[in-house]
């Protein structure tokens, strides 16, 4: 069905049937919630404290978000519900897969880089992990006329080159993190440490810092963030003719995930409908958070120059191994996300990388779309689901990206 | 402490007497000053400077953590602290000063959690109006109907606190629970100043929660600022961390030059 791109965002923390707690500032050290007036674009700070249910977009941001191929479809993959034996269960994607990066993260990276702008930026940092974040700041700054910085963490910078090439080609001076550059990356020891996408955030935050016409551009966690991404779930809304069972995405930060849910989420919660649908949270076994992890407040990063927030952590000086799904190595979930599976409104399943990549390979044949690792881990959880549910059941899941230039991830099988 | 009584002087500036539910001033002028800082002495002294400037006040507890307070009023807390003056010292403390204007307590439930009747009933004894928690909707929201019911047991009134990022419905539930007042806190911790749209939100809380009273703080530091909010819908202005900076930078005489003058235009703004 044609849709049209919506011209608001959601804000779901006026839907939930309790408050995301406050940020707080660590204990002993000046106040970390008054230092985001210096590492975060002005708009966005505005935007994570917002009373208002719906956001309207910036008309730059709109334009961007028709330019770069919004609304992106929701396709019926028959050929994956073929592939399952599962007659009578219907099964969506939405396919972020399809914008040019390659993923989701250009829906925010566009505004903030924008924000940035309007602030008199001239540099835009961050961290990234396999490297979709970073290359659609890069891209955003390109096409805004900022030069990015990006610390990618040391086992991502080493295994995905490509991505790491093509953020260079727009202009990015990318850094293996930990680095040289920063303090937080010089306190590492071992030059050998694969990083950690929090330790990766510290470093971009701290060099953020050290320029004043620099802005830090968060991928995950924070509510702008979240909020900004739920272009994917309105859109969704308006694309799907019946409610589904289930709605399916994996999750690092929480992005993904919380721009695909939300809306539908939000809808539940005000009683407006998707009463029955079950809300699936897929992670990776090695970074479980919302399986494994506590609801508690911890930093976004190690160093605590951020303020701190509740949030299911597994600590933030957590560091998994190396994974090809390097998206989801992050060891907290978003905080409205995490207040979502303590209410048991969302929950959450984790899946190692062996099954991921033999179940992405699954559907690469079956739908011919190579999926990204991370990405993988939802369709994991829809092939579990599929395989058990009645007929007539519906699940629809984020192809929140592609695993084109993945190639360490499937190299290994082929 | 005993049984609560209220005090006649508060019922009196309230009109309240005939048992009609009590009412705060609107536009309505607030300070808060943390219990006992900088110490009892001075404390005494600044808050009967400042109680003729104001239309009711905001005394906190005591705490050893006050999660959402910003680097200002942290200070004051840890100072207090550092005297080793606990919470029964405080009350003991506002109970002798006298005060002549209504006031509210403020306190963080995590450090009352087991003993939330008895503190509340200790407050309620030296004169206050309501005891507000501002962790309360957050870490205990199961505990706001007990909170309301010992509050009203205690002869209060309920008061409640929102952030900037809060659920539209627990507004509604809180004004039906015809309390006090609800605080609306502008920013994420008090005395911080972050780009934000409290205008928008304070209009967006006010088409909530009806008639009820709307206080907002925790960034306002001129008289500009809390015209501004009053004519966005608050019933009510309250100040914190502008204060203590006035003092340590002008003394008693600089927390009545500000408190007045903010005072003044409040009552011009409506």
């Amino acid at each position: 069905m044609p849709v049209d791109v919506p011209t608001y965002w959601y804000n779901i923390a006026v839907d939930l049937p309790r408050p995301v707690p406050p940020m707080i500032d660590p204990e002993g050290v000046e106040s970390r919630i008054a230092l985001l007036n210096r590492i975060l674009p002005s708009r966005l700070i505005e935007e994570e404290n917002t009373l208002a249910r719906y956001i309207e977009i910036p008309e730059y941001v709109m334009e961007a978000y028709r330019s770069i191929g919004r609304p992106t479809p929701l396709v019926r993959a028959r050929g994956l519900e073929k592939a399952l034996g599962v007659a009578g269960v219907k099964i969506y994607y939405k396919a972020e897969s399809i914008l040019p990066g390659g993923s989701h993260k250009l829906n925010t990276a566009i505004a903030q880089a924008y924000y940035a702008k309007l602030d008199g930026a001239r540099e835009v940092v961050t961290e990234t992990g396999a490297g979709q974040w970073g290359l659609a700041v890069s891209m955003a700054a390109a096409k805004t006329g900022l030069k990015p910085t990006i610390f990618m963490t040391r086992s991502s910078y080493k295994s995905k080159k490509a991505r790491r090439m093509l953020m260079q080609v727009l202009g990015a001076t990318v850094h293996p993190s930990p680095s040289n550059v920063t303090l937080a990356g010089r306190s590492v020891m071992d030059r050998e440490h694969p990083g950690s996408l929090g330790l990766a955030i510290a470093e971009a935050v701290e060099y953020t810092l050290g320029g004043e016409d620099r802005r830090y551009l968060p991928g995950s966690a924070l509510e702008a963030v979240l909020m900004h991404q739920t272009i994917i779930g309105l859109e969704v809304l308006a694309q799907l003719d019946e409610e589904p069972d289930y709605m399916v995405g994996c999750v690092g930060g929480g992005s993904n995930f919380a721009g695909f849910t939300y809306p539908a989420i939000g809808a539940k919660l005000r009683g407006e409908g998707f009463e029955k649908t079950k809300f699936i949270a897929a992670e990776s076994s090695a970074s479980p958070k919302l399986s494994k992890g506590r609801y508690m407040y911890d930093g976004f990063e190690p160093m605590l120059t951020l303020p701190m927030a509740k949030m299911y952590t597994l600590g933030r000086h957590h560091v998994p191994p190396p994974l090809h799904a390097a998206g989801l190595r992050y060891h907290a979930a978003a905080p409205s996300l995490s207040l979502l599976r303590d209410l048991g409104i969302v929950e959450p399943v984790a899946y190692s990388q062996d099954r991921v990549i033999r179940d992405a390979m699954l559907f690469a044949r079956s739908e011919g779309i190579i999926p990204a690792p991370e990405s993988a881990h939802a369709i994991s959880a829809v092939i579990d689901i599929a395989r058990k549910a009645r007929r007539g059941s519906i699940i629809v899941f984020n192809l929140s990206g592609h695993g084109l230039l993945d190639t360490d991830a499937y190299g290994g099988e082929m | 402490m005993g049984a609560y009584k209220p005090p006649s002087r508060i019922l009196m500036s309230l009109g309240g007497a005939d048992g009609e539910p009590m009412e705060l001033a609107s536009p309505g002028f607030s300070v808060y000053l943390t219990a006992c800082w900088p110490d009892p002495k001075r404390f005494a002294e600044l808050i009967h400077a400042v109680e003729p400037c104001v239309d009711y006040l905001e005394i906190g507890l005591p705490s050893k953590r006050p999660l959402y307070d910003g680097p200002v009023i942290r200070r004051t807390h840890h100072e207090v602290a550092r005297q080793g003056i606990d919470v029964e010292d405080a009350l003991e403390s506002i109970e002798s000063l006298g005060l002549t204007k209504p006031f509210i307590m403020m306190g963080y439930l995590h450090e009352h959690y087991d003993e939330l009747k008895s503190l509340i009933f200790d407050v309620a004894s030296v004169g206050a109006l309501s005891v507000l928690f501002p962790d309360l909707p957050f870490e205990y929201p199961s505990l706001i109907q007990h909170y309301v019911r010992v509050v009203r047991e205690a002869g209060l009134r309920p008061s409640f606190f929102a952030s900037p990022r809060f659920p539209h419905e627990m507004l509604r539930e809180y004004a039906s629970m015809d309390p006090l007042l609800i605080y609306l806190g502008l920013q994420p911790a008090t005395g911080v100043r972050l780009p934000s749209r409290m205008l928008d939100n304070i209009r967006i809380a006010r088409s909530i929660i009806g008639d009820v009273y709307l206080l907002a703080g925790f960034s306002i530091r001129s008289s500009r600022d809390a015209v501004a909010v009053i004519r966005a819908g608050a019933s009510g202005v309250v100040v914190g961390s502008g204060l203590v900076k006035a003092y340590l930078d002008g003394g008693v005489e600089g927390v009545v030059g500000l408190a007045c003058s903010i005072r003044e235009a409040v009552g011009n703004a409506s």
